[in-house]
């Protein structure tokens, strides 16, 4: 086992004193006024889920798995950075699901379902914040069956 | 005084367009003068080599080469121009195993997303004053993956081959 200290390159090109808190902040506003089409995003994540639906457990699906989890967690990530507080936090409580399932079960397959429909639902009627009209019903119903889940298998 | 940001650079790697170029004006805004942005790893690696950055911030899941091999490659590339550059990887995971994972390849900073520019910062502020001393045990080659814990209430002395003798 070999330990280094490689030199600080970049360290010593930028010297001390941290970054000004106004830059911080002013970067803070570059975050909050972000704005990309991201509903085209989230039309492209349903239109991917799509094929859930057509899912027979029969079949091994250990990998597709993985392709779904990719979907969730990029909506969880990118949804808040532009203007979709709502999108990541559905996102979020389906991903904690799918980082911990060990079975692709009916249960699963019955979130997936459930959150399919609500990134449909908030692509169609544009509702972005989490005090949008019914958003907090989806959260609370998507939520309420992750909890389940996480219960019921004893995560 | 504050950091002269202006003096380094940074390559950007990062597939969604619109995340790649929010970084990119969250870095500039900071500072940063000098910021290349890559959309796909394979590119990524090109521009590393080509313009040798000071900082590697790269997201993790990408077309068909990931930001784990980037980082694989930056770290175990014979011609890699500099395989002990800080490198944050930018993810939506958050789950232990996903960034023991990413630990285990040799990232040096982890960044979930979605992050606010304090959360980039930090990670910043880590690479340039807290690195990692580095680790080659053969299977591994990286910044060493035990985060040093500090103990406050310890006054005691100091008998550890890296303590500094303070």
């Amino acid at each position: 086992m070999k330990y280094s200290n490689p030199p600080n390159s970049l360290k010593e090109k930028v010297g001390s004193g941290g970054i000004p808190v106004e830059r911080i902040e002013r970067a803070e506003t570059v975050i909050a006024e972000s704005k990309a089409e991201f509903s085209t995003y989230i039309q492209q994540a349903v239109k991917d889920l799509e094929q859930v639906s057509q899912i027979s457990l029969e079949d091994d699906i250990w990998a597709e798995r993985e392709d779904y989890t990719k979907i969730v967690m990029s909506m969880k990530a990118h949804g808040k950075m532009f203007g979709y507080p709502l999108v990541t936090a559905l996102s979020y409580e389906v991903l904690q699901v799918l980082d911990v399932c060990e079975k692709f079960n009916a249960d699963m397959l019955d979130i997936l379902l459930a959150y399919k429909q609500s990134l449909k639902l908030i692509a169609d009627n544009k509702m972005v914040q989490m005090n949008a009209d019914g958003a907090k019903d989806i959260v609370n119903a998507l939520c309420a069956a992750c909890g389940r889940y996480l219960q019921k298998y004893s995560f | 005084m504050s950091y002269t940001l202006d003096r380094a650079s940074v390559l950007v790697v990062e597939d969604m367009v619109p995340m790649a170029m929010l970084t990119k004006r969250i870095l500039h805004t900071f500072g940063f003068k000098d910021v290349y942005v890559a959309h796909d790893a394979e590119t990524g690696f090109e521009l590393f080599q080509k313009h040798a950055p000071d900082l590697v911030i790269a997201d993790w899941i990408m077309g068909d080469m990931s930001g784990l091999d980037l980082v694989k490659l930056i770290r175990r590339d014979p011609l890699s121009k500099n395989s002990y550059v800080p490198v944050i990887l930018m993810t939506g995971f958050s789950h232990k195993l996903r960034v023991m994972q990413a630990r285990d390849i040799g990232v040096s900073e982890f960044l979930v997303k979605p992050f606010t520019a304090k959360d980039m910062y930090a990670r910043i502020l880590q690479a340039i004053e807290k690195p990692r001393q580095f680790v080659d045990n053969g299977d591994f080659f990286g910044p060493d993956r035990r985060r040093k814990r500090v103990v406050q209430a310890y006054d005691g002395p100091m008998r550890r081959y890296d303590d500094t003798g303070e």
